[in-house]
């Protein structure tokens, strides 16, 4: 097995064979870019990419041969890899949900429409990649570009993270992530939820082209079902997000016992996605509320069937970082400060 | 967390989409088509109400409909309760009643659909024409993440008499057989797996709904009742590679066998569900050249807990415990017993149930201090090999000493004239006896010269109590859905 | 009516930020003024919404400044 520091030496020791302005040709990845694509990450995050696996050929190829990572290439005629970007197996539970949030471009080529063949390509590809059902980005909300970026190629905002942090930037305060979902396939699906949010997921649900059968369940309902919540810490982030599959009886005292658990970590932001396939965590919502927390929105296909983001943070965001792009956009930061106040 | 559906089975499609998964009645179903199937009907059961932890009573024929909506109801997080699809209305009723299922599931038409009616449970009609049309049209549900103590899988005791028992298996059980019993059966991608007994039973649930689908076999489903004939269209129709079944049907099969029949896709026969006759076992191995399997279990271990292979099995003897599950004869004390002498069965392992389901009373009757199920057979051990002699409510005192019904029958099996035997215990005149039942081969009728054949040819195999007073003649044997001879049924000439 | 880099600023409006945009001399080009890839590829998208058009990865390389954007557009509508 080859280490990150070993693989990021040898890159260190290949001399960069790019020259500007030459012809280029978009296309599906083939096991032969690997060391390109590591030599376009190591040119351009130089050591400091969070991920080791970039750095790695054998890596990269295997990752591609499991479906994980579905990536489209810029190649120059001599084979050198100037673009890529792809689809990653991230933090949804369900595999059919892909993000797409990786666009690089060799600083050569940076000024040129590289990204823009890139994407389009990967977009005009979607349709045909077995497995990819629906696709997400999280577009960090510093600017609108890449909210409006993502919008022009068809990604609809459900719901916005509120108080991730900005690791270019610690200490800057906390803004927002946007979160944006492209369809790819989808059939009809039953949407739980509460009266508290029935008039804003109609829009977003809509806004996304989706076909829900929204139903309403009491805030009192609970499933006799087992509870059922597996949690994932971002250090990085200062976020522990719940994935609540389902809530039984105990449903209240677990959901605490969740929060406590994200504070003791030092986390700054607690995020629950419940599933709203099952009435049990969508009527979870109102207490929630009550507790806090503010509902942020959706995130289509998260567990295969949706799910509805609630979220609490230690501090309050800072709005004047948070740039939105679209009317509905603002209209998702005032949903989520106006539940998130009512704490 | 991983839910035992998408480990032990969904995974693992990618590999083999393409194999058959299954076969039944001339239709063919592909492991990917069966994936879509079983994610489809987890949707539809979830829509239906049927949620994490809630049970699902499926009365469906071995089908397709069986395969995919068994699965779908563990994906979603629901709890299967397989029923045997042949039982009378008040039967369902019954079940209803102590499972409390959320749904229950039945081809159009069935009684089980009106007793759900009745009892204000709501009611799924699913058969294979429906099947597909219902799955595509529900949003399918992801795994649910599921533990390994969360019950998946509710089976329902036949009982000879009495309230139904129902037990429970978990998660952790779907795991264990698919690991010990996947070792001990070794069944591969390229064959074709026909059990006789049907997948509203231990047996035919993990031999039929298990085994084969974690290495990309095909297995066969016969919705119909099992008959000999039926069996032996099957296995040269499908060219079935493993046969599973019962002694009493072997012993049918023996009898409908042509000379022009040829089994020769067969590879493995495995034999279940009571202890198989020697005679039986010798007859099956010249018809087909193969060496019989053996396996015991319950529905209360869920699976094999002990068996053996050729060359080590022995005709007449159950074999070995199956690692890890350990195996004891004890005695009245539950103390155990010295090798060689009979006594009551007890097992203990990874799939035995922790307990009868709201029944404490009836649990604590079954397990003895360290933890062992008692089986309620009578078994006996030498060398670490296990012979069972039958249940112990089968047992029976003639002339004030035990005898074993199984041990007679495998005497009069032995005869020539003889194709089917049970024994059961009888009274005449106050005395005690033993009287045994038996079907005759080519249309012979039983005389009193035979009679007195019979006695005397079990007379040189058997201790002089245990030779039977009374042998009277059957057209057949009257047997029970898992293919289990009703000894009561013949005790009280119900 | 032919497309002048003045109307490309409009089109532009939100593929580049708008500090950016104000600045942009268009007889310079854009990468040296701070537009970078993803707001050169909303601009593209904007291009195919307003006009039509699709910078192919021939055209893309020779198409640096804002003028020689607008005299792209104007040559490719043209044509069609």
């Amino acid at each position: 097995m080859t280490t990150r520091a070993e693989a990021i030496a040898r890159l260190g020791s290949c001399p960069d064979t790019v020259r500007p302005g030459l012809a280029y040709a978009v296309g599906d990845f083939a096991p032969d870019d690997a060391e390109g694509v590591a030599a376009l990450f190591h040119t351009v995050y130089g050591d400091t990419y969070p991920l080791d696996a970039y750095y790695i050929p054998e890596t990269i190829r295997r990752l591609c041969g499991q479906g994980e990572l579905i990536p489209v290439v810029a190649r120059l005629e001599g084979g050198e890899v100037i673009g890529f970007t792809a689809l990653y197996k991230a933090s949804p539970p369900f595999p059919g949900l892909m993000e797409f949030g990786l666009g690089l471009v060799h600083p050569a080529y940076r000024g040129s429409f590289v990204l823009f063949h890139l994407f389009s390509a990967m977009m005009a590809r979607l349709e045909a990649l077995p497995g990819v059902e629906a696709v997400f980005g999280e577009a960090v909300c510093d600017t609108i570009i890449t909210q409006h970026a993502s919008s022009l190629f068809g990604f609809h905002e459900t719901a916005l993270e509120l108080g991730l942090m900005r690791e270019k930037e610690p200490g800057a305060g906390r803004g927002a992530c946007l979160v944006m979902f492209r369809n790819v396939r989808d059939r009809r699906r039953v949407l739980h939820h509460t009266a508290c949010c029935a008039g804003h997921l109609g829009r977003l649900v809509a806004g996304a082209g989706l076909d829900r059968e929204l139903v309403l369940v009491d805030g009192g309902d609970t499933d006799a079902g087992p509870t059922r919540i597996a949690t994932q810490l971002f250090p990085s982030a200062g976020v522990l997000r719940a994935n609540v599959f389902s809530l039984g009886k105990d449903r209240e005292a677990e959901l605490v016992k969740i929060e406590q658990q994200a504070w003791a970590e030092g986390c700054q932001v607690c995020q629950m996605y419940l599933d709203a396939s099952l009435p049990g965590p969508a009527a979870a919502v109102p207490l929630l509320r009550r507790a806090g927390y503010g509902f942020g929105g959706l995130i289509p296909r998260w567990f295969d069937s949706d799910a509805l983001l609630l979220q609490k943070l230690l501090d309050p965001p800072r709005a004047e970082l948070i740039n939105l792009y679209s009317a509905s956009a603002e209209a998702l930061l005032a949903m989520a400060l106006e539940s998130g106040g009512e704490a | 967390m991983g839910n035992c559906v998408s480990r032990l089975f969904l995974d693992l499609i990618p590999q083999w989409p393409d194999r058959l998964a299954a076969r039944c009645r001339d239709e063919s179903l592909s492991y990917a088509e069966l994936g879509r199937l079983v994610r489809g009907m987890g949707g539809v059961v979830r829509s239906l109400g049927a949620g994490p932890g809630s049970c699902v009573l499926l009365a469906s024929p071995d089908s397709f409909s069986f395969l995919a909506g068994f699965w779908g109801c563990i994906l979603g997080g629901a709890v299967a309760a397989p029923v045997n699809s042949r039982l009378p209305q008040d039967d369902y009723s019954v079940c209803i009643a102590e499972i409390r299922p959320s749904l229950v599931v039945a081809p159009p038409g069935h009684c089980a659909l009106e007793a759900a009616r009745e009892a204000g449970v709501a009611a799924l009609a699913l058969d294979d024409a429906s099947l597909p049309g219902l799955a595509e049209g529900a949003a399918p549900v992801s795994p649910f993440p599921s533990q390994a103590d969360d019950v998946a899988l509710l089976l329902v005791t036949s009982g000879t008499t009495g309230h139904p028992k129902v037990v429970p298996h978990t998660q952790a059980h779907f795991f264990a057989v698919a690991e010990h019993i996947g070792n001990f059966m070794g069944l591969r991608a390229d064959d074709v797996v026909l059990c006789s007994a049907k997948m509203s039973h231990a047996y035919g649930l993990f031999m039929s709904l298990l085994l084969p689908l974690q290495v990309g076999a095909t297995v066969v489903l016969d919705p119909d009742k099992p008959s000999a004939p039926r069996t032996l269209e099957l296995l040269v129709r499908e060219k079935v590679s493993v046969l599973a079944s019962v002694p009493a049907l072997f012993g049918l099969m023996l009898l409908a066998l042509e000379d022009t029949v040829r089994l020769d896709s067969l590879r493995l026969c495995m034999s279940s569900g009571e202890a198989l006759p020697e005679a039986v076992h010798a007859a099956w191995q010249e018809a087909t050249g193969l060496e019989m399997w053996s396996g015991y279990g319950a529905t209360e271990t869920m699976t094999f807990v002990i068996g053996s292979r050729p060359p080590e099995t022995q005709p007449g003897k159950a074999g070995r415990a199956i690692p890890p599950y350990e195996a004891v004869v004890l005695d009245a004390d539950n103390r155990p017993a010295p090798s060689g002498v009979p006594g009551h069965l007890g097992i203990r392992g990874p799939t035995v149930m922790t307990g009868y389901r709201n029944a404490p009373q009836w649990t604590r009757k079954v397990f003895t201090p360290d933890g062992f199920y008692l089986t309620g057979d009578m078994a006996v051990e030498e060398d670490g090999v296990f012979t069972i002699l039958g249940r112990m409510d089968d047992m029976f005192k003639a002339g004030g000493l035990w005898v074993s019904p199984v041990r007679v029958e495998n005497a009069l099996l032995s005869h020539e004239a003889v194709a089917q035997c049970a024994v059961t215990g009888g009274a005449a005149a106050g005395f005690s006896l033993v009287r045994a039942h038996v079907v005759l081969k080519d249309g012979r009728e039983l005389d009193d010269a035979l009679r007195a054949k019979l006695r005397e040819h079990a007379a040189a195999r058997l201790p002089e109590s245990m030779i039977p007073t009374d042998i009277v003649q059957l057209e057949a044997l009257p047997l029970t859905a898992s293919g289990k001879v009703k000894r009561y049924k013949l005790k009280h000439g119900a | 009516m032919s497309v002048t880099a003045a109307d490309l600023k409009k089109v532009f409006a939100k593929a580049v930020p708008a500090d950016v945009m104000a600045k942009i001399d268009p007889a310079q080009p854009m990468a040296a003024q701070g537009v970078d890839s993803l707001a050169i590829t909303a601009m593209a998208v904007a291009l195919q919404h307003a006009y039509g058009v699709t910078v192919t990865p021939e055209d893309g390389v020779r198409l640096k400044t804002l003028n020689d954007v607008a005299a792209w557009v104007n040559t490719v509508k043209a044509a069609s």
